[in-house]
């Protein structure tokens, strides 16, 4: 009975089983063998790019040195000519017509030399031209054997900024045929970590933590970027980018986009009215708070809330703060954990921060409210007239303009300043944060996609779309493209700051700069922990 | 018959008299009416507690972004004018990034329905078998299926993932050798990887709950059918499914609703084709861009539950879980 | 349109599939017993199949060039195998068929088989082995589980960091206000208890013995005194430098402490009396009446709130959630229940009552954002705070502000508990309408008020439902995360277990997570044990 029993079992599961091996069979195969010959194609295609790429740069160095040599025959013989005039002007009178001669010769050698060696030089470049097509069409080649194959990307960016993204293909479609299916969702970290650890990752994940970028190369599970698609990029950024997103010597990601957070918000109206000027340095900043505060105003809106990421407005603050306070190295300190996050200086920072937030009259609401208020309402707020300034980085443009203002810039309704420095030696820092493209798959579609999402290219399509935010950090995009001058100003801060650091708490690992200094950062805020205690909890946070 | 008739009749005679009429009762009387009425004071006090916040989210659904911002919802009839139908209009608006609402609607149906009939199904057959068959190891396949419950779900799934990606395969230790325990199903990314997920993670509570109630039926009847020769299976068609009809149409709903609402596996099983919960909350941007589109979009994602309660109350009025009362 | 007519398909032929391979598999099992060689074809032919797709898909016959096309050349291959294994088993089958009573009893043992086993299976996959890899997981080291050994560190961590689990001021619970409250309900309640006793005893209505009242009434009161001791002992302990006497004076002037001993000392007051009455009058006291189960509802509530709120650490703070929302929704929903049976409207409020359960956890959140939103002074635009600023106090906000800790959870449970109300109040309204007249009517025959013939006819028979609803209400609340995530993400001790295991997994760390999760079943684990117990005894 009881054999028969676990024979019924053993059955029961082999019919369950052969029913679904049954329903699924094997049909599968037909398309592995026509991805391997696209494959195959798309890798010859590579190849060939690859070889004429080759031979364009031997082109490019024969036409350099033919180049080069015709230079110093003319050389030579604007020195033969020199020579002559010399000659002629030394003496009317005791002119050897003999050296005349020679001189002239030797001139009229060296000008044909140069001639030639220039002819040689103009020869070479065409031919560097011919190789230099004979590559574009391989790559086009490359590119049109791809026509077809989709590539999934996954990212955070939703609604506005997602139709944004997903125009900003529309030249590569249009082109190549490659299909990019973009999904965008709140919560991409989670979903990512699932699908890699599933062995499913999608094609491309648009990252904005550089710090899990790192991380993901290091476990293996993204892709580096190949050394010639760095050659054609890499000239586009400052190299501060692909540092960024660069683990044990290899580059990771292509950026994507960026932002500029070290801005304050204020009304230019509002700021004539009152005679204000823009602070050019902290102490009139300070001066300025105080002058509000005099005439019954309240300087700053602030406002942490921001659901499930509640606590990066402050986190922000503190990066500016840091930078100020204590200059771009012990940033760098700070982030890479070179110094503990409770040392005495971040602490300070904490403190300096809460001296602006907490004391009585700078914060519109008080210090109770901080961080209930949602950050997004603060344009509301500021527009209302709560308070004079609000500092945030430029996306909240967009809040403002959904609030009801009417246009930002000099002359609309808000304009930004910004935020000044503590001390000269550290020059004009600017907070930034951006996001970049990492690839989880090595198909050839995959990093075409990649590589454009490199270009100025993607940058100006996704600009001229007008859908969404989006400043480009791309060095060569065309920045006439911005819909008002307010937004090329901003793309031009970001793209020419110097020293520019990225926000830190998406440099920190996940446990600290999406966790617990979001958290504890929260409670420090709204007064259930000292900055002490802040600081110590984080530093327990940090994975070891 | 029972007091609550002839409590109900008592309360429609008062209320069907006039003022003058009542106000020519006796006081004592009048009291006595008032407390009739004291529960419906109570309940409807509450009801108007327990509605207040959707009516919020309802009005505002209707309001400007300025005004949603510097102004309570409750003022919103001060200015009936500045009402706008234009986020209703913006939900259903197709995008670069996004088709229209509705397709997501119809891929919405496509996976609440069949997760919601499956489980439902498979739960009734285990439930009969739990309560009416007898056969080894019984109470422990109960007792373990059951305590599932109790397990996250977020824990599996990378297992489920890794399932509906590349099926599962066995290395025999040492040797180097792979068997194909099950081939790569090609479901991964589709409708139907969400419904096996929800059928599994809904299981456990249809089968306690299903297994509550058709454990109650008579006996007698079972008995009276199998000694007529009818078989498990002719019994659990012509008898359970009819008799528990209640208790599947309670479980339907509850198990649509979670369904239906369920952002986070749609969201981790499906990269394309997702449900509108994914879609709705996709149309906020990630700095909160457009957060007035969430106002109406809870509302365009509650309509299709609301409907389903009214038309299946009237099964539960007629007795949900009825069975787990003893009588 | 194209998706439309897709997806009918898809969903019909799916079903249809089922419903065969259900209809089918019962068919199999009748002709164990009718028909043996048929069975027998049937079960050859299903091994075939799984030959032959287990050949094909390993690649272990050469391809024939003959077959054409890989895919035709598969089901070929499955389609041999089933008919090879179909033939074979059917002659076998007929050669060797075994007598009737041996094949009847196999059938009988089969049977049960094809009814449970789909849910087996579906449990089984997408459950039991999940949760085997998570325990498995849990005890790996590093953070992805690919280092070999095991290690209890993430266990360790869990119980080691007080922002997850500490005992520490623990004694404040016995001196804090919301336990003396609750102690002087428990006095009433007793009170009542005891009053009522007074009137039943003539009456018909059933009284339970008293004897393990009272002597759980006894273990619990010597229980306090001794948990008193030590709260004050541990509160002496803590300032080591002065002398025992001002320490004992101190203490004891320290005006809550005093109202503790003063509650403590009420209610062993009253215990003893209550015990020396019914002792000498064989009185029983009736914990069943209206007042004393109902202040008992209150106290227990208090106590409990009284000790959650003072115990730190993420742990104690999930053990709250559960508390609060399963209890505040069963006892809401039940109240509401009842009244709706007593009510006009009663369809049009119960509907409104359930709209929030049609309502998704994101939309949830976003609608008690908005109610609990905050303004400085001035225009509000959240509802509660315009209330309060209206009535003269100051806009606050709910969940962040460190001046609400800990009840600034209390208003994150509040949303949970306005989701499931509609829960409890569906499922315990249609239970008690189940309940026999017969019963009711004789009860109300007898001169039961209304109130009496709920406590001690309806309560009863509904008593199986709420335990079913407090127990789903229980694992579904343990598993909350998006609420908290949406509200606070655990800022301000507001954190919860299935939050931070979710913070875990979006940080990679698929071990620690993994332990969290494991502390969450174990957390729910008793829960289950009870009913499933109950359970049995009730098959039993």
């Amino acid at each position: 009975m009881k054999n028969h029993s676990r024979l019924w079992l053993i059955l029961g599961a082999l019919l369950a089983f052969a029913l679904v091996a049954t329903a699924c069979g094997d049909d599968d195969e037909p398309t592995v063998a026509d991805t391997s010959a696209a494959d195959a194609a798309a890798a010859e295609a590579q190849a060939e790019a690859d070889a004429a790429q080759a031979a364009a740069a031997d082109a490019q160095a024969e036409a350099d040195s033919a180049q080069a040599e015709a230079d110093a025959a003319a050389a030579r013989a604007a020195e033969a000519e020199a020579a002559l005039a010399a000659a002629m002007a030394e003496g009317d009178d005791a002119i050897d017509p003999e050296q005349v001669a020679e001189l002239e010769a030797q001139m009229a050698e060296a000008m044909a030399e140069a001639d030639a060696a220039a002819a040689r030089a103009a020869e070479a470049e065409a031919a560097m031209e011919a190789t230099m097509t004979e590559m574009e069409e391989a790559m086009m080649e490359m590119e049109m054997s791809l026509a077809g194959s989709v590539v999934t990307i996954l990212g955070p960016e939703t609604g506005s900024e997602a139709d944004g993204f997903v125009a900003g293909f529309e030249p590569l479609r249009e082109r190549t045929g490659i299909v990019v299916r973009y999904s965008g969702t709140r919560d991409a970290t989670t979903e990512l970590n699932l699908a890699v650890e599933a062995g499913d990752p999608p094609d491309i994940v648009v990252i904005p933590q550089p710090g899990r970028i790192k991380q993901f190369g290091d476990s293996g599970d993204a892709v580096a970027l190949p050394q010639e698609m760095l050659d054609r990029i890499g000239g586009s950024y400052d190299p501060f980018w692909f540092d960024l997103a660069t683990s044990g010597g290899n580059v990771y990601g292509v950026p994507n986009k960026g932002d500029v957070k070290s801005l304050v918000w204020y009304s230019p109206q509002g700021f004539a009215d009152n005679g204000y000027e823009i602070p050019q340095s902290w102490a009139e900043l300070e001066a300025l708070m105080e002058t509000m505060k005099g005439n019954g105003q309240t300087p700053w809106c602030v406002g942490i809330e921001s659901g499930a990421a509640t606590g990066w407005a402050f986190t922000d603050w503190m990066e500016d703060m840091m930078l100020r306070l204590h200059g771009p190295d012990v940033y760098d300190q700070w982030v890479n954990h070179d110094i503990p996050f409770n040392d005495a200086r971040v602490v300070a920072v904490a403190e300096f921060v809460g001296n602006i937030w907490f004391t009585e009259g700078n914060v519109s609401g008080g210090r109770d409210l901080i961080s209930q208020r949602s950050f997004r309402e603060m344009a509301a707020a500021h527009l209302n007239g709560e308070c004079m300034m609000h500092r945030q980085a430029n996306f909240a443009g967009a809040h403002y303009l959904e609030a009801g203002a009417s246009s930002l810039g000099p002359d609309g309704d808000v304009n930004v300043f910004y935020l000044p420095t503590i001390s000269d030696e550290f020059g004009t820092v600017v907070l930034g944060a951006g996001t970049h493209a990492v690839a989880f798959t090595d198909k050839p579609e995959t990093l075409a996609v990649l590589e454009y999402i490199g270009t100025a290219e993607y940058a100006n399509a996704r600009i001229a779309s007008d859908k969404g935010g989006f400043l480009s950090p791309n060095r060569d995009h065309d920045t006439s493209l911005y819909s008002s001058s307010f937004d090329r100003g901003l793309a031009e801060i970001l793209v020419s700051a110097n020293p520019f650091r990225f926000d830190a708490s998406d440099l920190m690992p996940g446990e600290v700069g999406a966790g617990e200094f979001w958290r504890s950062g929260t409670d420090f805020v709204s007064g259930s922990k000292t900055a002490e205690e802040f600081a110590e909890d984080v530093e327990d946070a940090w994975p070891s | 018959m029972t007091a609550v008739q002839t409590r109900g009749a008592a309360s429609e005679q008062g209320a069907g008299m006039t003022p003058a009429q009542r106000a020519a009762m006796p006081t004592g009387l009048r009291l006595r009416r008032l407390a009739a009425e004291f529960p419906t004071w109570v309940m409807w006090l509450i009801v108007i507690l327990w509605t207040v916040p959707t009516l919020g989210l309802f009005v505002s659904s209707f309001r400007k972004v300025p005004d949603i911002e510097t102004s309570g919802w409750w003022t919103a009839w001060n200015d009936l004018d500045n009402l706008t139908l234009q986020n209703y209009r913006d939900v259903f608006r197709e995008t670069t990034a996004q088709p229209s609402m509705w397709e997501f609607a119809l891929n919405s149906v496509a996976i609440v329905v069949p997760a919601t009939i499956i489980p439902i199904a498979v739960a009734a057959f285990a439930a009969y078998g739990f309560a009416w068959m007898d056969f080894r190891g019984r109470n422990w396949l109960f007792i373990g299926l059951v305590s599932m419950i109790a397990l996250p779900n977020q824990m599996a799934f990378v297992p489920l993932l890794q399932l509906f990606n590349n099926g599962a395969r066995f290395t025999v230790p040492g040797l180097d050798w792979t068997l194909v325990l099950l081939p790569d199903l090609g479901i991964a990314n589709t409708a139907a990887a969400v419904w096996l997920t929800h059928t599994a993670f809904g299981l456990p509570l249809a089968v306690l709950l299903l297994h509550n109630f058709v454990s109650q039926l008579p006996g007698d009847i079972f008995e009276a059918a199998r000694i007529d020769g009818a078989s498990h299976f002719t019994i659990f068609w012509r008898l359970v499914v009819p008799l528990a009809r209640p208790a599947l149409a309670a479980f339907a709903v509850f198990q649509f609703l979670w369904t239906w609402n369920d952002y986070l596996i749609a969201s981790v099983f499906l990269n394309e084709n997702e449900p509108m919960t994914v879609a709705l909350v996709n149309l906020v941007g990630e700095r909160g861009q457009n957060f007035q589109l969430r106002f109406a979009s809870a509302f365009v994602i509650m309509v299709v539950p609301l409907i389903v309660f009214f038309s299946l109350q009237r099964h539960f009025v007629r007795g949900l879980l009825a069975g787990s009362v003893k009588g | 349109m194209d998706q439309f007519i897709t997806m009918i398909i898809t969903v019909v032929v799916s079903l249809a599939v089922s419903a065969v391979l259900f209809i089918g598999a019962n068919r199999a099992v009748d002709s164990v017993r009718g028909r043996w060689p048929a069975f027998t074809a049937a079960v050859g032919g299903m091994v075939g199949l799984v030959a032959g797709a287990v050949v094909q898909h390993n690649g272990w016959l050469p391809r024939g060039p003959a077959l054409g096309g890989p895919l035709k050349e598969g089901w070929l291959v499955l389609l041999a195998g089933g008919v090879a294994g179909a033939g074979i088993a059917a002659v076998g089958g007929w050669l060797t068929e075994p007598a009737l009573d041996r094949r009847s009893r196999w059938a009988d043992t089969l049977r049960p088989w094809v009814f449970v086993g789909p849910a087996l299976i579906f449990v089984g996959g997408g459950l039991v082995l999940p949760g085997l890899r998570t325990a498995f997981l849990s005890l790996k080291p590093g953070s992805r589980g690919r280092e070999p050994g095991f290690t209890l560190d993430h266990y360790k961590d869990i119980f080691t960091d007080d922002t997850f689990f500490t005992v520490e001021g623990w004694s404040a619970i016995f001196t804090g206000r919301l336990f003396i409250v609750g102690l002087v309900a428990v006095v009433a309640a007793a009170g009542a208890a005891w009053a009522s006793s007074a009137l039943i005893v003539g009456g018909r209505a059933q009284v339970a013995t008293a004897g393990g009242m009272l002597r759980g009434l006894k273990i619990a009161a010597l229980v306090l005194v001794a948990l008193v001791m030590a709260a004050l002992i541990e509160s002496i302990a803590r300032e080591p430098n002065r002398s025992a006497v001002m320490d004992v004076l101190t203490v004891v002037v320290s005006s809550r402490v005093t109202l503790g001993i003063a509650a403590v000392a009420a209610v062993l007051a009253v215990a003893v009396w209550l015990i020396a009455r019914a002792r000498g009058r064989e009185v029983e006291m009736d914990w069943g009446s209206p007042a004393s189960s109902s202040l008992a509802v209150v106290a227990s509530i208090l106590l409990i709130f009284g000790a959650l709120s003072t115990l730190r650490g993420v742990v104690w703070n999930n053990i709250w959630w559960v508390v609060t929302v399963a209890g505040l929704s069963t006892v809401l929903g039940l109240l509401l229940a009842v009244l709706a049976e007593r009510s006009r409207g009663e369809r049009i409020g119960k509907t409104l009552i359930f709209m929030p359960m049609a309502i998704s956890m994101v939309g949830a959140a976003v609608i008690w954002d908005f109610m609990y939103e905050v303004q400085p002074m001035g225009n509000q635009t959240g509802l509660f705070n315009a209330v309060l600023q209206g009535i003269g106090f100051t806009p606050r906000g709910f969940f962040i502000n460190a001046s609400m800790i800990p009840w600034n959870n209390f208003w994150i449970m509040f949303i949970m508990v306005w989701i499931q109300t509609g829960f409890a109040m569906v499922v315990l309204a249609a239970a008690i309408r189940a309940v026999p007249e017969e019963l009711t009517e004789a009860a109300e025959v007898d001169g039961a008020s209304r109130a009496q013939v709920f406590w001690r006819v309806v309560m009863p028979q509904i008593r199986p439902t709420i335990i079913v609803v407090v127990t789903t209400l229980i694992v579904i609340v343990t598993k909350v995360f998006d609420l908290v995530k949406a509200t606070t993400n655990g800022a301000n001790r507001t954190n919860v277990l299935a939050n931070e295991m979710f913070d875990q997994l979006r940080d990679r760390n698929f071990t620690s997570s993994s332990a969290f999760a494991v502390v969450l079943f174990a957390l729910v684990l008793p829960v289950m044990v009870y009913n499933i117990r109950r359970l049995q005894r009730e098959l039993a």
